[in-house]
């Protein structure tokens, strides 16, 4: 496991159970979070396997148009973020 | 031009085009080159701010403090252009004539467009904006990633770096016996600070490990041994 470390800020409610985690199972909050991100991702592989997938499919196919379709897929969440960091006078 | 080398990534509201310069509104989906052709302005904007990634030095006053715009002087015209640092874009927002003391003069005609919430890009834009990236980076993808690929086999061990389509910083190196190839991907978008998105992420991963069943894709917490950089994700699989 990678020993260095840097801080994610959680919801205040869930402070609580991740010592109450970290003590039954003498483990520290970080080894648990460890652990449990790793089961968050292998129980949402499927999510990530579609995404992947699709993508290896383009580019074996050499299908630009297809791989330039699926770059867009997120244009509208990335559009909503930029719109974010503008000034507020507009 | 594009962005990719560092300099900033030229764009144009679609308002400005428009109404400023009297191109048609679907010009917003030209590349910058094709765009200098067809107004000096544009060709100005792209060679003294974009390509030179220089926001400007003149500030224009009456902007102040809210939109920090610089004045790009074109003979008697004035762009207000404006450096969008979170998207590392240079917008040019509006071009007018200079007339001291005259009510169209274009610093009051900026200041007229900004009062009215017209000046800064829309939402539009920045979907046009988005979208603009995407045939750059899956070229990159077909192209340059086979290109490294073949570079870090020919040099095992050894870690090569690169980017896809000059927004995605990516290293990449294959270790021998067992063969195992590492990506690491940066998740700022150059330039800029905007967080490549998720599924980008994945992409590029995809592109490097392409014979990957998903189910063997793994996270990896180094490169070859190597530390990672602060904002890199990696991914590696045994390879043939």
């Amino acid at each position: 496991m990678a020993v260095r470390t840097k801080p994610v800020r959680i919801f205040e409610s869930d402070h609580a159970p991740l010592r109450l985690l970290a003590e039954l199972e003498r483990r520290s909050p970080q080894e648990v979070f460890h652990a449990a991100l790793a089961e968050y991702l292998e129980s949402h592989r499927d999510e990530l396997a579609a995404v992947f997938t699709e993508t290896q499919r383009a580019i074996a196919a050499g299908d630009l148009d297809a791989l330039t379709a699926q770059l867009a897929a997120s244009a509208e969440a990335q559009a909503d973020a930029l719109m974010a960091t503008l000034p507020e006078s507009r | 031009m594009e962005g990719g080398r560092g300099e900033l990534i030229p764009r144009i509201t679609r308002r400005c085009l428009t109404d400023d310069l009297g191109l048609p509104a679907d010009s917003v989906d030209l590349p910058i080159d094709d765009l200098a052709n067809a107004s000096d302005v544009i060709a100005a904007f792209r060679d003294r701010r974009a390509g030179m990634g220089s926001p400007g030095q003149e500030p224009i006053r009456s902007l102040l403090p809210d939109v920090v715009a610089f004045s790009l002087h074109v003979g008697r015209r004035r762009g207000a252009t404006w450096h969008h640092r979170e998207a590392g874009v240079i917008w040019l927002l509006a071009v007018g004539y200079h007339r001291e003391g005259h009510v169209d003069d274009a610093y009051v005609y900026f200041e007229r467009l900004k009062a009215a919430g017209r000046l800064l890009p829309d939402r539009d834009d920045m979907l046009a904006f988005v979208r603009s990236q995407g045939p750059t980076l899956a070229r990159s993808l077909l192209s340059d990633v086979p290109r490294l690929v073949t570079t870090a086999r020919e040099h095992p061990g050894v870690i090569q770096s690169g980017s896809i389509g000059g927004r995605i910083r990516v290293r990449i190196v294959c270790e021998a016996d067992p063969a195992m190839l590492t990506v690491a991907i940066g998740q700022r978008l150059l330039p800029g600070e905007m967080p490549v998105p998720a599924d980008w992420l994945v992409r590029v991963a995809a592109a490097f490990l392409p014979d990957t069943p998903p189910e063997r894709l793994s996270v990896a917490f180094d490169l070859a041994g190597h530390e990672l950089q602060h904002d890199e994700i990696a991914f590696c699989d045994f390879v043939a």
